[in-house]
């Protein structure tokens, strides 16, 4: 397998430049070295963080529903069939558009197309996508996840949070690692 | 039969030439899609999934086996000149092999039914690349075939089968995900031609999930995930 050292998916501003990940190639066991070398800049140091931290405040009604959803996750409860499927649009449409947005309609729409550059707000999503995924394991949650991750990434030098980028990074790893092992699958 | 130039388009037509099926037409659209790729050896096939070798063009297949073959200048299904042809071409049923991420429009949809083959248990895998999320949660992979309506992978089942993992020595994506969709296809078109109509199609009901496209962490690990085609887990 050829070497691959460059992990495409955190240059420049995944924001404005959205990612594709249609038909990646596939380059082997390299993949893995070259995708913890893209979170490097977060400062993970691979030591544990014991605290979770809480998510960025902002003004808006997408912060107050993530934090509603965090919340019940971080205490071990459950959410509702309705805000389950009210979260599972969040995704949806992060999914679909690599953006987040400030508010939403009731179809799951953004209300203003163009307010989808507050950075916090995707470290705040990265930080949901843990939560969700950490209490459920579900594999939807962590695709998100490494996606959000890589738009954070990508924006890192803008991000005052270090501590929370550090946490975030140490987090995602864990959980890819977790995955691995659970697969039998050594990526080194 | 209505279909992209994509490998999983040439995995459908060889098959059906090998099986000596044929459809009344063939609508060929779209640039090509299908990678350069080397033939497996039989070895790297799990039991019971017939090998293809992918080596020839869909049109050099459909000369091979006089097929009537109509090529249009469209790029994607919804353009009109896919209407326009269908149209004229109406018939019982339309085998769908379209290029991933377009939908069927649906004035195409009331010509007559469509009918796709999706790489992922239904409804429990809706959407994209449910192949390797199959993988990751199941270590297997399944079909199923569908009449398609105007939403996503929603559409009444007529078929579904499960397949085992693929040796690591396969191409996923454009070897191994339209040889096993082929495979659905021949089952449900020989229970088609026996019995002059297809299997009684079961609306979904069930919730189901939808599955978005694979981050190329979780393909790796789905990837390395599978055995090398001497300790092949293949079981059918």
């Amino acid at each position: 397998m050829s070497v691959y050292s460059k992990y495409e998916y955190t240059e420049g501003d995944r924001i404005e430049s959205r990612n594709s990940y249609f038909y990646t190639p596939f380059v082997g066991t390299a993949f893995f070295a070259a995708w913890e070398a893209s979170r490097a800049p977060c400062g993970l140091s691979g030591k544990k963080c014991l605290t979770a931290p809480d998510l960025i405040e902002l003004n808006e009604p997408a912060f107050f529903e993530m934090q509603r959803w965090l919340d019940a996750w971080r205490r071990g409860g459950r959410l509702d069939k309705v805000e389950m499927a009210c979260f599972y649009q969040r995704v949806a449409y992060f999914e679909v558009s690599k953006r987040l947005f400030a508010d939403y309609d009731a179809q799951g729409k953004p209300l203003d197309r163009t307010d989808y550059q507050v950075k916090q707000r995707y470290l705040n999503f990265a930080l949901l996508l843990e939560a969700a995924y950490s209490h459920s394991q579900d594999l939807r949650c962590m695709n998100a996840l490494l996606k959000v991750c890589d738009t954070v990434v990508s924006v890192q030098a803008e991000l005052q949070q270090r501590d929370v980028l550090s946490w975030l990074m140490a987090r995602e790893r864990l959980h890819v690692q977790g995955l691995a092992q659970k697969l039998g699958v050594g990526h080194g | 039969m209505l279909a992209a130039r994509t490998s999983r388009a040439r995995a459908y037509v060889e098959a059906l030439v090998r099986a000596q099926l044929r459809p009344e037409c063939l609508i060929l659209f779209g640039d090509e899609r299908c990678p350069p790729l080397e033939e497996a050896p039989a070895a790297y096939w799990p039991r019971h999934i017939k090998p293809l070798s992918l080596q020839t063009s869909i049109e050099d297949w459909a000369a091979h086996a006089q097929w009537s073959i109509e090529q249009i200048d469209a790029d994607n299904v919804a353009d009109l000149v896919v209407l326009e042809v269908l149209r004229r071409h109406a018939g019982k049923l339309v085998i769908y092999a379209g290029a991933g991420g377009q939908l069927v429009p649906a004035p195409l949809l009331a010509i007559s039914p469509f009918l796709h083959i999706h790489s992922g248990f239904l409804p429990d895998y809706r959407g994209s690349t449910t192949l390797y999320y199959s993988l990751l949660e199941e270590s297997r992979c399944a079909c199923t075939a569908l009449l398609l309506d105007s939403s996503i992978d929603t559409g009444a089942i007529v078929s579904r089968r499960h397949y085992p993992a693929p040796s690591a020595q396969l191409n996923v994506d454009h070897c191994y995900d339209g040889a096993i969709r082929a495979d659905l296809l021949l089952r449900v078109m020989r229970s088609y031609l026996r019995h002059g109509v297809l299997p009684q199609a079961k609306s979904q009901v069930a919730q189901g999930r939808t599955y978005y496209v694979i981050h190329p962490l979780l393909k790796h690990l789905a990837l390395l995930s599978l055995s090398p085609a001497s300790q092949s887990k293949a079981i059918l």
